[in-house]
């Protein structure tokens, strides 16, 4: 007996150091319990069409400007057979009611974080095959606007919100914005500085259902086509004149002939003259870096810049990406998602208009090479004041191994989740989340759901559910603080709108800097980028959170999109802090490749 | 960390299979791993038949008690070449793994394992197989490549750069290895002595584009940013490559009509036109009814300039798949180009009707349409085009082509140059509305100057206009053979001669049959006074017309006739007169059309032969015929009468320059 006893202890002993060591999910999915049914649908119907696979539209956006981050999530729908034109929806023929994109919102502010579907109410009644979207506030009335990226005419849908009365108007047409290719990614950005947002359309490829014939592969099966099977479609700038109504520069601006398959777009100020420019990210394409000319040029730099192509001098996939300073060092730094047998690659400044490849011994490297990565969100999850990388990962060829298993979608690959060391170093991260079975993923959006500090993340699974990965790290109340920027409501731009004169900021100024103090030196600096854009196909929450910040008060230098500089002095930590233009002290202005 | 895709329940399948004992056979000392069985279902058939075939050889050496463990191995490691080539990982691992534990002298099976792992990104197995290759063949420079190339890619520098010498050591000009030495060099900041490595091994292999790309990377380290910018576009993606045969002998495994496909479509990339062919052929031979097989021999066989094939070959791809847009698209570019318009129009149309978006198609049935005279009709498809794409080159450009057509020189002005505007990366189209503008400006000098823009010298004279377009035309597209031939006519009416004669060869060069441009580069030779180059130029043009057209017009090429006889007769260069030749050629003309001209072009080869009495009388009967159809002879026909009369041939010119 005292044997067995004393084997039952070291049996007991063990479970409970098994248990103890156990790793603990940061992120884990609480999307039903927080009220987001919601599965997409990609409308296959087994002749492997190229769109279908690649969808995820998610923007994380506080459309009622009440503080906390409402849901925007893109849907799409029942593709025809070969043959036929177009993208229309055959949904009727199901005898189900049409799908449509689907609007939630947060309902933290009033008592609990909950998601209540307002679609219906809000008149979001969008019915394209729904791709991307990104969020810019178009009129300058305060609230964010949203532009929704189709296979098929895009859509434009201004914000006319009351408290308590979501109400969207689809001002595609008056606004001449549909464009009608396969749109994948947008920028906001204001491209001639004349106080109002511009956009950029990043355009895929001519992939049609009408002349949708398969590929196959090594072995002869039918198989997805991948980019090199079509031709590329060409990117879009329109400039905003106001009123609600655009104009295509695409031609005035030089890039007419900018034509590679573009599935991600970031728009700051990489050369640091006080002009947005643009980083695209092109499928097996080099990438550009479009410089801004003074609002009249865009000239494409990427080539001698040292970031079109990577360390071998080979274009990659290029889906996703992220421009922030991964190292620390004052510079914007870019990162991207590739296909399987391709790292994901780190871009790192070098300054004075340089990047290099720096995959190589980032820790980055081997362990994306098995998977195709998409949406990707550059944020500090675990808040130790460094940025950590999340990447969500999905075939675009089916693995033969889920094929075999009997499964009707085998593109499914686990994400990743890499912590940043600092100096522009990660580790894989394993066992990050719940619930851990591998999806189809695309976009990922970053924002703080929950507004408790830290960052979440909402997962946008083609032909799967949609994740909201409420981060689990609990944040301590003096170990962070967010930065919202505005501009001051007098940039309000009269397009004949009554609504939300209630607001009392401006837009956000996208594409700005934000530079808080790490260390004793004023100069000492973290630096991170105030964007909604990036990623793959989404709308990020565009305020900064920093942790581990030093005691109050806190120093945070705001650099405008212009390139003029303020310091503000933060005297509480543990909330959000909406900074305006012009309340802060003046620096002049002065920049080198981004902050 | 790698994690693995394959749901619980397969690997669970997996994992229990692996712990099996694989066989009972004498010769196998150990267990081996299981090799799972993919689902060949959806495989071509002759690639299930070859993988099939793997196994049964496997299965019968398992069962036969003779077959030795080096028997074994070579089964195993067929099959694991077989699934290597085909892209099934795990099976190609454990055939491997099996073929290396039965035969460990054997370097095929850690190479073809350490090609797996390097292409699942684990450098560092694939350097651990390396070593074990390295260690029985010491010297094997595609293995030390490799292993440089894992080993560079864990930081390991000094052992890389050792590899990497040893390779260089054995194969001086190995830009592979050259390449990896640079790299070396750049990661240690070197950057100079990385550029001398990296010029090494694009002197080696130039067609290896990427090194430029490393080039210019470490020349811009050294601030030398106008050099690199240089290298940077040289860049066209291609790698380095080294030969590999271990690697080769896995490649050409591959039986799939897709193989055989791809291989053609790389031979396409890269200008090979006839091996893409012989690709597309094996292709179409694996699977014959395969409408895209039949397309792609039909794409080679233009690139080859096959146009009658061809277009058979676009025939069988539609009969295959009535909707496949393009065959259909490029039947009608081949019969466009042969002035079929009628079923051209007809073909672009389906293309379109295929597929709505294909604004191109429409475009371009609205030149068939404008061609055929149905200008409307085109406009219409024309503004529906640019009503969804307002920018379309293409589009824009026939439309200002169907205004010329029909007669609105001002609409075309303005739509040729929104071309000019909108087009920065549609060379061929900017081409050719520069060529249309200079047509234009010629024939409506008050509209060109009316209409000219800022940017445009308003004072420069209407040829200087339009010698101005021909040349932009030209510049960006030098193949623009009408636009050479206009050229070519405005500098010999300026009366620069040699420069004409230049283009009306270049737009020859590209269409040989045609009669007036070898009249014209003749012309213009002897005006210029070389008179040896136009002699040969209209004996060529004759030959040519001959091969090129034997369906020319008897007036083209009595045209050229009677210049050979006449420049032949009266040059005023005695090494070029041939009376003889000249009076061949005439009284040929004379046999067989009678006419004014050719007894004139008679005279002067009498004349040149010594019979000056007889060349008198005939052209005193010209002069006659002349005046009594009503005529004045001219002073050059007064004149050779004059010189004949006087026992002189002619040398005057013959025609007013």
């Amino acid at each position: 007996m005292t044997v067995g006893l004393a084997i039952t202890g070291i049996a007991a002993l063990s479970q409970a150091h098994l248990a103890a060591e156990e790793p603990q999910p940061v992120f884990v999915d609480r999307a039903a319990e927080l009220g987001v049914d919601f599965a997409h649908y990609n409308g296959m119907i087994g002749h492997l069409y190229t769109a279908e696979h690649m969808s995820g539209a998610v923007a994380l956006f506080d459309y009622d400007n009440d503080g906390d981050l409402d849901l925007y999530l893109g849907q799409g729908h029942l593709l025809p057979p070969p043959g036929e034109s177009g993208s229309s929806s055959a949904d009727e023929d199901t005898g189900e009611p049409p799908r449509m994109d689907r609007l939630f919102r947060n309902d933290l502010e009033r008592g609990a974080l909950h998601f209540t579907d307002v679609t219906e109410e809000s008149g979001l009644a969008a019915y394209g095959y729904a791709m991307g979207a990104t969020v810019g506030d178009i009129d300058n009335d305060g609230d964010p606007d949203l532009y929704i990226l189709n296979f098929g005419p895009n859509e434009l849908w201004r914000n006319d919100s009351q408290p308590g009365a979501p109400r969207f108007t689809n001002i595609t047409e008056g606004s001449h914005t549909a464009d009608p290719r396969w749109s994948a990614a947008a920028s906001f950005f204001d491209l001639d500085r004349d106080g109002l947002l511009d956009l950029f359309v990043g355009n895929y490829v001519e992939f049609r259902i009408a002349t949708h014939k398969p590929c196959s592969s090594a072995q002869g099966i039918v198989e997805y086509c991948g980019p090199k099977a079509f031709r590329g479609e060409a990117n879009r700038v329109l400039r905003n004149r106001g009123g609600g109504k655009f104009e295509d520069w695409t031609s005035r601006l030089g890039i007419a002939d900018l034509v590679a398959g573009t599935l991600g777009t970031v728009a700051t100020d990489f050369n640091g003259d006080g002009w947005t420019d643009i980083y695209v990210a092109n499928d097996q394409k080099p990438n550009s870096l479009l410089l801004n000319d003074g609002g009249a040029a865009l000239v494409n730099d990427a080539v001698m810049a040292g970031a079109a192509v990577n360390a071998a001098g080979q274009p990659e996939a290029s889906m996703g990406v992220v421009a922030q300073d991964f190292n620390d060092d004052g510079l914007v730094d870019l990162f991207m998602t590739h296909v399987y047998r391709e790292t994901n690659t780190l871009y790192l400044n070098l300054g004075d208009g340089m990047w290099e490849d720096a995959t190589r011994g980032s820790g980055l490297g081997p362990p994306s090479f098995p998977y195709t990565g998409f949406g990707v969100a550059a944020m500090d999850y675990d808040l130790d004041g460094v940025l950590d990388l999340y990447v969500a990962n999905g075939a675009v060829t089916r693995i033969e191994e889920q094929m075999r298993a009997g499964d009707p979608y085998p593109l499914r690959q686990p994400n990743q989740l890499f912590r940043g060391l600092g100096g522009g170093r990660f580790e894989d991260v394993a066992d990050f989340e719940h619930p851990g079975s591998a999806e189809v993923g695309r976009g990922v959006a970053r924002g703080d759901l929950d507004n408790d500090g830290d960052p979440d993340l909402v997962v946008a699974n083609n032909m799967g559910p949609t994740w909201l990965l409420m981060n689990e790290t609990e944040p301590s109340s003096s170990e962070w603080v967010g930065i919202d920027l505005r501009l001051p409501r007098r940039d309000v731009e009269g397009d004949g709108s009554q609504n939300n004169t209630e607001n009392r900021f401006g837009r956000r100024p996208l594409g700005a800097w934000v530079g808080l103090q790490s260390g004793d030196q004023a100069t000492n600096r973290t630096w991170r980028r105030f964007h909604t854009d990036g990623s793959y196909a989404v709308g990020n929450d565009p305020r900064i959170l920093f942790a581990a910040v030093r005691a109050a008060p806190m120093s945070v230098v705001v650099s405008w999109p212009d390139g003029v500089r303020e310091s503000f002095l933060l005297d509480r930590p543990g909330r959000y802090e909406t900074l305006i233009r012009g309340g802060g002290e003046s620096m002049g202005s002065g920049l080198t490749s981004g902050p | 960390m790698a994690r693995s895709t394959v749901p619980r329940a397969a690997l669970v399948e997996a994992a229990v299979a692996a712990l099996l004992p694989l066989s009972s056979h004498p010769a196998v000392a150990q267990d081996l791993e299981q090799v799972l069985r993919p689902r060949t279902d959806q495989y071509e058939q002759v690639v299930r038949d070859q993988m099939a075939s793997a196994h049964d050889e496997l299965d019968r050496l398992q069962n036969d008690p003779a077959a030795t463990p080096s028997d074994l191995a070579a089964a195993f490691g067929l099959l694991g070449q077989l699934y290597l080539l085909y892209d099934y990982h795990e099976p190609a691992r454990a055939a491997l793994r099996n073929a290396e534990a039965l035969d460990g002298q054997d370097l095929r099976w850690p190479y073809y394992l350490a090609d797996l792992t390097a292409r699942e990104g684990d450098p560092e197995t694939a350097a651990a197989a390396l070593d074990r290759v390295l260690s029985i063949d010491p010297g094997n420079v595609a293995a030390l490549i490799r292993r440089g190339n894992a080993l560079l890619e864990l930081g390991r520098l000094d052992d890389a750069e050792r590899d990497y010498s040893r390779a260089v050591d054995r194969d001086p000009r190995q830009s592979a290895a050259r390449l990896g030495l640079g790299r070396v060099r750049y990661e240690r900041g070197d950057f100079e002595q990385a550029i001398e490595h990296f010029q090494a091994a694009i002197q080696d292999q130039p067609e290896g584009s990427a090194i430029h790309h490393h080039i210019g990377l470490a020349l811009r380290r050294l601030g030398r940013r106008e050099e690199a910018a240089a290298h940077f576009e040289q860049n066209e993606h291609r790698l380095v490559v080294f030969a590999d045969p271990l690697k080769d002998r896995v490649d050409q495994l591959n039986v799939s009509a897709e193989a055989h496909y791809f291989r053609g479509t790389s031979a396409l990339r890269r200008g090979d036109a006839r091996g893409a062919l012989d690709a597309f052929l094996l292709a179409l031979e694996a699977k014959p009814d395969s409408a895209r097989n039949v397309f792609s021999v039909g794409l080679a066989q233009i690139e080859l300039g096959n146009k009658q094939a061809a277009e058979a070959r676009m025939r069988q791809a539609i009969a295959l798949d009535a909707n496949y847009r393009e065959p259909h698209f490029n039947l009608a570019l081949i019969l466009a180009e042969r002035g079929d318009y009628e079923a051209a129009e007809r073909h672009f149309g389906r293309a379109a009707e295929i597929d709505s978006a294909d604004f191109e198609a429409s475009a371009r049935r609205a030149d068939a349409l404008t061609r055929l005279g149905r200008i409307e009709e085109a406009i219409e498809v024309l503004n529906q085009v640019l009503e969804s794409e307002p920018a379309m080159p293409v589009a824009l450009l026939t439309l200002g082509a169907a205004h010329q057509a029909a007669g609105r020189p001002e609409q075309a002005w303005g739509r040729l140059r929104e071309v000019l505007a909108a087009a920065p990366g549609a060379p061929r189209e900017r081409a050719e509305a520069h060529y249309r503008l200079a047509v234009i400006t010629s024939e409506n000098p008050e509209l060109a100057a009316g209409n000219a823009p800022a940017s445009e010298d308003t004072s420069a004279g209407e040829d200087d206009n339009v010698r101005a377009h021909l040349r932009s035309a030209l510049e960006l597209d030098p193949g623009l053979i009408e636009a050479h031939a206009l050229l070519g006519r405005l500098l010999a009416q300026q009366g620069q001669y040699p420069e004409a004669a230049s283009h009306f060869a270049r737009a020859i060069s590209r269409n040989p049959a045609n009669a007036g441009w070898h009249r014209d580069r003749a012309m213009a030779l002897i005006l210029g006074r070389r008179y040896a180059a136009a002699r040969g130029a209209l004996t060529s043009g004759l030959g040519a017309l001959e091969r090129a057209n034997p369906e020319a017009s008897e007036a083209a090429v009595d045209h050229l006739r009677i210049l050979l006889s006449r420049l032949l007769s009266t040059c005023p260069d005695p090494q070029i007169r041939d009376g003889r030749q000249a009076l061949g050629i005439a009284q040929r003309l004379m046999a067989d059309r009678p006419s004014l001209e050719h007894a004139e072009t008679m005279a002067m080869a009498l004349a040149e032969t010594g019979n000056l009495e007889q060349a008198a009388d005939i052209q005193q009967q010209v002069l006659a015929e002349v005046e009594r159809r009503g005529g004045t002879p001219s002073a050059g026909q007064r004149q050779r009468l004059r010189n004949y009369v006087d026992g002189r041939p002619a040398r005057e010119p013959w025609f007013d320059p």
